[in-house]
């Protein structure tokens, strides 16, 4: 019998648990800030304060957040021709989470993959008060260091300890000074420091970590800290009534520092504290910095003729640090002009009060992380290709180097992106109502990318300038005024985008791997290819008709009987019924990026009240719903439920929508658990088989407000009160048949990965009320 | 006060820019790396790194699904249940073929050569190329035609790109690990003062703490060894490999304290591989087919007690089902990557480091 086996159907009247739902709770948000300002003629001050403090939507302590906020600006007139000013924050906020997602010891996994007969809450044993999960139902004395392949969610919630405690101090100081009329010098001086303290823990009998049971302690400290300094001088020109304009020069240097400190201890030597001191084997430190230095030049001109035309060119060279030593310095040119058409006075009429047309290109650069020009030896551990045996390079209490699987790129130099963009502005019906459309086109080359090298060469992966993309799209948005009374106004809004991305060019490279969120295998790689929109999704699939495929020596396509007159993209199912897996190619099937999105946005003040509305719609876009198969091959869900017993068709009774050919149509076969942790399941059926349109429409938010501001607030000492009510993420409508289309996984590191449903904790919906106290 | 305002923001602007220049975007630290190692003359912690990469290669996935192909295993959860019923993907086996050539593989076995050399230690650069032969000879074994009289070529300052390395065919490949070998044994036969090996910085895990004249003999053995394995590889092609395989094997290795295991201590980042993705993932069992075999063995007189079953699978009970989850015991994490193990076993292969991380899916 299978560790993950369905087991016996449940008898009748056995008792269900509700384990999607019961570890969760309703969240309670409050934010409170209080502001004053005020000054004199020459010296002027702002003070807040705010207090936020969050319970989230898991059972258990340690979903709490908590953040302190004071804020100071102050600006001073010194002499009249000198202002300084200054901006002070300081905000500190403390937090404790819950392991999510794609993790044996997070709070989904577990929590949804136990069968509807376990009961979750009871997550510590009657008998032996130690940890008990549906893989380990019966935890006897002495089994207080033994993982439990998952953890039971609510011991996920209510044990381990992961805090992150941070502390961040940010504002500048500004000067200005106007020597002359036409001339103004600005300085700004400005720094960002903060510093985050973690701790990440993993209890005794915890199923998760490189010490699976005996527990691990993770503690690291992350300090950032910019410091931005920029001058500028702007002169203003007026060469005749007609033609005026500035010219502007200035500097700017930026450093942005990095440095994390991290000590990780395993086995723990009694179960709490948390601590590194108790623990029993250290891992060696992790000692990391790093500065990416920033030193940019820039001049602009710009020309106003007639008060109609406005021209700018600039140019700017910035130098970068992560730069390769050759190619250290890059300049940047940038031009726009408008037209207000329609600014004369006289030539408005009713049907257009304002006219504007624009067009702008413009050229940026983007700087790789630090450090990628230089080879470098790794002291990192060994990983067994993903599936959690480790092996640390300090062996025999000698530390042990491998050279590094990146080889270093002294010619690296900017990602440059040069955009055109058009569009114009329009005032219509008498002010009753605007249109604005853009349309862009952008040009990446010189794209930075992880290009993949052939091992045998010695490294697997170099950073390149290699590539080409482009972005292509439209943006329109539609404003409508119909009420625009004393007493009521009333606004429509509606908005519309399009983006199209295409990789251009990849100087050859077969493809890039953007994002492998669980590695390879059954799950998808978003890649980049030739041709093909950046981030496409590369997945494994079933023998399907039209691709030229040959079944046991048949050539399926030219054979009667087989797929010879079938669709292309028909599901073959072989002689007993079933699909078979495609074991050589991989296919692109789905994208993540959708066709279009838009939506509309209201607003109608009548007398004190307010109330607003916003829908938003998204058409297009792919989500893989890794967790509906996973749950499949659990055989957790309604789906495995249906198809446990009996037979089915493919084509017929099972997946209707899919086009079949092949010997085995219309024969009906058994599914149930053999098929879903077969073929059917996230681990050994293809990937492309949990794809699924993520169109949606979400009500995002609706709001009430109402200002107070009788002559009862005044005498007690306000000049108004408002109120305010909004419900967010209201109610979505989607054919998408996980939780929510709107998903994205974090991958290792800190990219984001659009589109992929794996046990992601949901979005939640709320319920804002708002009282603010105005003097 | 107006024009002294001025000439002192006219001189920080001038000061800063001078200030400024190349200077504020270089030096240590700012375009060169203060996190890691670029420059190395000492072949030590190389050669720590390429002992341990190797174990992860030849206790890992590859072995694993052979093992699962032999029936001496079988995978029963997740993935592995596919793989049991041969279920295979082009990407399965991407990180180990990865992982005979990249840092912890080929290329270090060759860095270490150099390093070695340049300190005229011909100890050292024969050790290192009998683990270059160890890992070739595995690589070709598993994939057949290989990449190698042209492997390594990609440096700093030549571009990548314009690089492909030819496959060699397998039976060049071996006949390559052969003379790999010879030159090894030619190595560590020589002696004198720079001739110190790792053994001076514990850098030897596989022999720890022998000195380097018998880390010189206890090499030489195990080169004959893989020679001798090397030509059985190739005797169904040429039979005259018989009678040399025979003759290498006769100045193998001598004595079971001789053999080639890579030693795990209990520590958790050192725990044998197998016994981690046993323990800690748990997605096989042991397989029905050795159990039985085994089991017949006893039956029948063959095998004269039931010692060896339980010493192949601890936690598992007659009828090959678990009988404890877990235990403390650290007995069995000293596993065989040895030329003299298992057929299975020495056809196993390498790890990615890389930036891939550990997947709970």
């Amino acid at each position: 019998v299978a560790a993950g086996s369905w087991g016996p159907r449940l008898g009748q009247g056995a008792t269900a648990y509700d384990n999607r739902d019961n570890i969760f709770q309703t969240g309670l948000v409050s934010d409170n800030t209080i502001s004053a300002s005020g000054g004199t003629e020459r010296t002027t001050f702002f003070l807040s304060a705010g207090l936020l403090d969050q319970r989230g939507i898991v059972v258990g302590p340690n979903n709490e957040f908590e953040r302190y906020s004071v804020r100071f600006n102050g600006g001073h007139q010194v002499f009249n021709t000198l202002r300084v000013g200054v901006n002070a924050n300081y905000v500190t906020s403390q937090g404790a989470f819950v392991q999510s997602r794609n993790n044996v010891g997070g709070l989904l996994l577990g929590a949804w993959r136990t069968p509807v007969d376990f009961n979750n809450e009871e997550y510590l044993s009657a008998t032996s008060g130690l940890h008990r999960s549906y893989r380990f139902p019966n935890p006897a004395a002495g089994s207080e260091r033994t993982t439990r392949r998952y953890d039971n969610p609510f011991f996920a919630a209510y044990v381990p300890r992961a805090t992150s405690d941070v502390g961040r101090a940010f504002g500048n100081i500004t000067a200005e000074y106007i020597p002359t009329s036409w001339l103004r010098v600005n300085y700004s001086l400005g720094s960002d420091f903060s510093n985050d303290e973690r701790l990440e823990s993993t209890p005794l009998s915890s199923s998760t970590g490189a010490t699976a049971g005996q527990g691990q302690v993770i503690r690291a400290s992350m300090r950032n800290v910019q410091i931005d300094h920029n001058l500028s001088a702007t002169g203003n020109y007026t060469l005749t009534e007609n033609v005026r304009g500035t010219v502007t020069l200035g500097q700017n240097l930026n450093a942005q520092q990095f440095r994390q400190q991290a000590g990780q201890g395993n086995v723990l030597v009694a179960a709490e504290p948390y601590n590194l001191g108790n623990t029993s084997t250290q891992q060696p430190p992790s000692d990391l910095r790093s500065e990416v230095r920033i030193e940019s030049y820039f001049g602009q001109a710009t020309v106003d003729l007639f008060e109609q035309l406005f021209l700018t060119l600039a140019l700017r060279n910035d130098g970068f640090s992560t730069f390769g030593a050759n190619s250290r310095r890059a300049w940047f040119p940038k031009g726009s002009a408008s037209w207000s058409f329609l600014r004369e006075p006289g030539m408005t009429n009713g049907m257009l009060t304002f006219g504007k047309v624009r067009a702008a290109y413009g050229q940026s650069g983007t700087s790789p992380t630090a450090y990628q020009t230089q080879t470098v030896f790794s002291s990192g551990s060994f990983f067994e290709g993903g599936w959690g045996p480790t092996l640390g390079t300090q062996q025999n209490g000698v530390r042990g180097l491998a050279t590094s699987t990146t080889l270093g790129n002294p010619d690296l130099g900017p990602e440059r992106v040069g955009e055109l963009e058009m569009g114009f502005d329009l005032g219509l019906l008498r002010d009753r109502a605007d249109l604005t459309l853009t349309h862009y086109r952008q040009k990446t080359t010189d794209a930075i990318l992880q290009f993949p090298l052939q091992a045998a060469g010695g490294y697997t992966t170099q950073l390149r300038n290699v590539g080409e993309l482009e972005n292509i799209g439209w943006e329109a948005a539609l404003n409508l005024h119909p009420l625009r009374g004393q007493r009521a106004t009333w606004d429509v809004g509606l908005f519309w985008s399009r983006n199209r991305n295409k990789v251009l060019s990849l100087q050859g490279a077969a493809q890039v791997v953007l994002n492998a969120p669980f590695g390879t295998g059954s799950f998808p790689q978003a890649i980049v290819r030739e041709g093909q929109p950046m981030g496409i999704w590369l997945s494994d699939d079933f023998i399907r008709c039209g691709r030229g495929l040959t079944v046991s020596g048949v050539q399926i396509d030219q054979t009667s009987g087989h797929c010879q007159g079938a669709p292309a993209g028909a599901l073959y199912l072989g002689a007993d019924g079933l699909p078979l897996r495609d074991q050589e190619d991989q296919y692109l099937l789905a994208d993540a990026n959708p066709d279009w999105q838009g939506g509309v946005r209201t607003n109608l003040t009548w007398r004190k009240f307010t109330f607003g509305g916003l829908l938003d719609m998204r058409r297009g876009g792919d989500v893989w719903n890794g967790t509906r198969t996973a749950l499949n091959h659990f055989g957790r869900t309604a789906e495995s439920a249906r198809f446990r017993e009996g037979t089915f068709t493919f084509g017929e009774t099972y997946v209707p929508d899919e086009r079949v050919a092949g010997p085995g149509v219309g024969k009906a076969v058994a599914l149930g658990e053999g098929w879903f942790s077969g073929l059917g399941g996230v681990f050994n059926g293809p990937a492309s088989f949990a794809f699924e349109d993520g169109s949606f429409m979400k009500l995002r938010e609706l709001s009430v407000g109402y200002l107070w501001d009788t002559q009862t607030v005044r005498r007690i000492g306000f000049s108004n009160v408002e109120f305010r009510v909004a419900g967010r993420n209201l109610y979505t409508w989607t054919d998408y048949t996980g939780v929510d289309p709107e998903t994205s996984v974090q991958s290792a590191g800190t990219s984001v990965i659009r589109g992929v449903d794996y046990f992601n904790n949901p979005q939640t919906r709320s319920f804002v009320f708002t009282l603010s106290l105005n003097r | 006060m107006k024009l002294r305002l001025a000439t002192v923001a006219a001189a920080a602007l001038a000061s800063l820019t001078v200030a400024a220049c190349d200077s504020y975007l270089s030096g240590p630290g700012i375009d060169q790396d203060p996190n890691n190692i670029t420059q190395l003359d000492d072949p030590n912690p190389l050669y720590i790194g390429l002992q341990t990469a190797q174990a992860t290669q030849f206790e890992g996935q590859l072995g694993r699904i052979a093992a699962m192909y032999t029936q001496q295993i079988a995978g029963v959860a997740r993935q592995f249940q596919g793989y049991d019923i041969y279920g295979s993907q082009p990407t399965d086996v991407d990180p180990y073929w990865q992982g005979v050539y990249i840092g912890g593989g080929l290329l270090d076995a060759r860095r270490i050569q150099r390093l070695a050399l340049a300190r005229g230690d011909s100890t050292y650069a024969g050790i290192a190329k009998v683990w270059e032969a160890f890992i070739v000879g595995m690589a070709a074994s598993f994939w057949g035609d290989i990449p190698y009289r042209e492997a390594l070529q990609y440096s700093e300052t030549t571009d990548p790109t314009t690089i492909k390395a030819k496959f060699d065919p397998q039976r060049q490949v071996y006949a390559d690990v052969q003379a790999q070998l010879d030159t090894a044994i030619l190595f560590l036969s020589r002696t004198g003062a720079t001739n110190v090996g790792p053994s001076a910085r514990n850098a030897e895990l596989t022999y720890a703490g022998r000195s380097a004249a018998q880390l010189r003999t206890v090499y030489t053995e195990v080169a004959r060894t893989l020679k001798a394995r090397y030509y059985l590889h190739m005797a169904e092609v040429d039979p005259s490999n018989y009678a040399r395989a025979a003759a290498a094997a006769r100045g193998g290795i001598s004595t079971p304290a001789n053999d080639f295991n890579f030693f795990h201590s209990s520590e958790t980042v050192s725990n044998n591989v197998h016994y981690q993705f046993y323990f800690n993932r748990g997605d096989v069992l042991p397989g029905a087919a050795i159990i039985n075999l085994m089991k017949s063995r006893i039956k029948s007189g063959l095998d004269v007690n039931t010692d060896r079953l339980a010493f192949y699978f601890y936690d598992v009970d007659y009828e090959g089902r678990r009988t404890r989850t877990r235990t403390s015991a650290t007995a069995r994490r000293r596993t065989r990557t040895s030329p003299a193990a298992t057929r299975t076993r020495s056809r196993t292969s390498t790890s990615s480091r890389a930036t891939r991380t550990s997947v709970s899916r």
